[in-house]
């Protein structure tokens, strides 16, 4: 109560600073949210081990920064690694339930996300790590709203990011068939499920993708915020209530419901306190199903479990 | 029907099995007591995640929910405990306080009683979701509980976990309550398990929308099904709180442990939960154990994940391949009508 009056009456300029600070870390969370969209799209997947491969792409770029390279190498460096790990997961564990049932790719992304995890405690500690970036704070409206020139920059390169991801699906033919919502080329008959070493490797690609921007989300976080392991579910959730607040929309769609919900989980987060951060985010995101549910339920002809994500 | 007495036999052999270590094996009953609380969590989430198809993954809520609740309530009830127990003079003396005592164990209702409460309240919106948005929605769930609950007395107070019941000094009665809460839920699961209500709850996993359109109560069937086991779950996270062990598992081994038992051993069938638990326990206590938490769980997420990828029907499924005689489920699906007419008419004058 006394947090809301704080905001709307006596110090109405908090509500500047907080919605800047959701901008900016929205539009980071942005990336995988699309990613995850991606791989729904094409193979109905839904990775619950999305903000463990944005975790993992921070501790790229902190491998990165303490090799002596500037840290924004470690964007396209994230990205790469991400990408060659996101292939691997698919062409070696995956491939298994991919396209087989809904429950078992579930099921085995919950392991992989625990095995992620706890890998990453063994291998970098579990403590919040984050990167020298060595920029300013801006300090707009008369050095009364904080503007890190990192997070800035984040914003930026996540709308850039973004912006190369809309024009490969839009003008490459692989992209469009992405787009489209099919796995591209043909499959060829005696695999599983009919599924041939094309579609295989077509799925390969896509998550490698996805790796990709979750590995420079992590790498933008850990530049301009900070990064630790147990963040992991915390991004899968807030990716997937992003997602699903777009659905079935474009990149536009993700992208401003990405930062819509990162706003709002500040100003939630604000007023409960502190201690109340993932109860915003579990919040968020039973607003989102629910939404979603009752727009559906609202279109005729609609079947309980039909083409719903 | 040759296979209900071997079911019930197996289930009463079971039993027996588990009230030897008292005098056999003494040293061991808190490490035990674990094997019996495992069963109770295994069977409880096979309900939801393995008959019902809706996987629960943050089931383990309902366990730390119940872990507090019965902790706060036997705080409760010790304080006047303490103050009654004086210098014992005699064995009548000693008597009396245990008896007055005793209420402590009501931790043990109450904590499943507050856990179902909860699934109540949250059901009413959770079960509403198709399945894959219920099973990312519990993992908020159990992150929100983790976060809410680390501020609680029952963590901090140093009366905290375990609550040592006074007069007894023995690890009997935390394992003696263990495997009474084992009993109950076997014996009730087995019901369950060859009662209609189950065969309502397999339709709801195997189609909903047809369910539905027959007939079926299907959100009161949901909502009973996840009640009944976010209570025995619950009731198994108070019971924990009562066992006194040296590296007891944190909340995220539990949580996962509870799928792994059941993928491993089978999920959707009676005895795939137990033997998932009796081969999960022992496969933590002699390979495990000697691991650091943070290694352990690694462990058991990779067990998962394999199991996930190459095991997808657990134990049961395999020995269903295998050995289809003894293994195969009581009432197995129509076979599809081969007969010609003559035939079937024959049969049936016969």
């Amino acid at each position: 109560m006394q947090d809301l009056q704080l905001l709307l009456l006596q110090v109405p300029i908090a509500n500047a600073q907080l919605l800047l600070d959701g901008l900016w870390i929205g539009a980071v969370l942005t990336l995988p949210a699309a990613g995850m969209m991606l791989l729904w799209r094409t193979m109905k997947v839904a990775n619950l081990a999305q903000g463990e491969l944005v975790v993992l792409g921070g501790f790229v770029t902190l491998l990165v920064t303490e090799a002596g390279l500037p840290p924004l190498l470690g964007i396209p460096a994230a990205a790469l690694v991400l990408a060659v790990f996101g292939w691997m997961l698919h062409r070696l564990l995956l491939w298994h339930v991919i396209g087989t049932d809904m429950i078992s790719p579930l099921l085995a992304t919950f392991g992989l996300a625990l095995l992620l995890r706890q890998s990453m405690i063994a291998g970098f500690g579990p403590d919040v790590r984050t990167v020298e970036n060595g920029l300013d704070i801006l300090f707009p409206f008369n050095a009364l709203v904080t503007v890190p020139q990192a997070r800035l920059l984040a914003f930026i390169l996540s709308v850039t990011f973004l912006l190369a991801l809309w024009l490969l699906l839009r003008q490459t033919a692989f992209g469009q068939t992405i787009h489209a919502g099919t796995p591209p080329p043909c499959p060829s008959s005696h695999h599983r499920d009919g599924n041939g070493p094309d579609t295989e490797r077509a799925r390969a690609a896509i998550m490698a993708i996805n790796a990709a921007l979750c590995g420079v989300a992590g790498a933008l976080l850990i530049f301009a915020w900070s990064i630790h392991p147990h963040m992991g579910l915390p991004h899968t959730l807030r990716a997937f209530t992003m997602a699903m607040a777009a659905m079935p929309g474009s990149l536009a769609a993700i992208f401003a419901s990405g930062l819509g919900l990162s706003v709002a989980e500040h100003f939630i987060t604000f007023l409960l306190g502190p201690g109340f951060q993932l109860s915003a985010v579990f919040l968020l995101l039973l607003v989102v199903l629910f939404g979603h549910r009752i727009s559906h339920a609202r279109k005729p002809g609609h079947l309980i479990g039909g083409q719903a994500p | 029907m040759n296979q209900v007495p071997a079911h019930i036999t197996a289930l009463l052999a079971l039993l027996a099995i588990g009230l030897i270590p008292p005098w056999l094996a003494p040293a061991h009953l808190g490490v035990l007591a674990m094997l019996w609380l495992f069963m109770v969590l295994a069977l409880s989430w096979d309900l939801v995640g393995g008959q019902m198809g809706y996987p629960s993954l943050g089931h383990v809520a309902f366990f730390t929910l119940g872990m507090h609740a019965g902790t706060l309530l036997q705080m409760a009830l010790l304080q006047p405990c303490i103050l009654q127990t004086g210098p014992a003079t005699g064995s009548q003396a000693a008597l009396d306080t245990m008896q007055s005592c005793l209420g402590l164990v009501l931790g043990i209702p109450f904590g499943g009683l507050i856990a179902l409460l909860t699934a109540l309240l949250l059901g009413v919106l959770l079960l509403r979701l198709p399945w894959p948005h219920f099973a990312i929605a519990t993992l908020g769930l159990a992150m929100t509980t983790t976060e809410l609950t680390t501020s609680l007395p029952s963590t901090n107070s140093p009366l905290a976990p375990p609550v040592i019941l006074p007069g007894s000094t023995s690890p009997q009665l935390p394992y003696w309550l263990a495997f009474g809460l084992a009993t109950l839920t076997l014996t009730f699961f087995a019901w369950l398990h060859a009662s209609r209500f189950r065969l309502t709850v397999n339709a709801i996993r195997d189609d909903e929308h047809k369910a539905t359109t027959i007939g079926h109560p299907v959100m009161r069937n949901k909502m009973i099904a996840w009640t009944i086991s976010a209570f025995f779950t619950g009731m198994a996270g108070a019971t924990f709180a009562n066992l006194s062990s040296t590296t007891p598992p944190g909340n995220t081994e539990i949580g996962i442990a509870m799928v792994l038992m059941v993928m491993l051993g089978g999920k959707g069938t009676f005895w795939g939960p137990v033997i998932g638990a009796i081969t999960l326990f022992g496969i933590s206590e002699l390979l495990l154990s000697a691991l650091l938490p943070g290694w352990r769980l690694a462990v058991l997420a990779a067990m998962l994940l394999l199991v996930t990828l190459y095991l997808p029907h657990g134990i049961i499924g395999w020995l269903r391949r295998h050995q289809p005689a003894p293994f195969s489920p009581a009432h197995p699906p129509a076979e599809p009508c081969t007969q010609t007419v003559t035939q079937a008419a024959q049969r049936h004058h016969v």
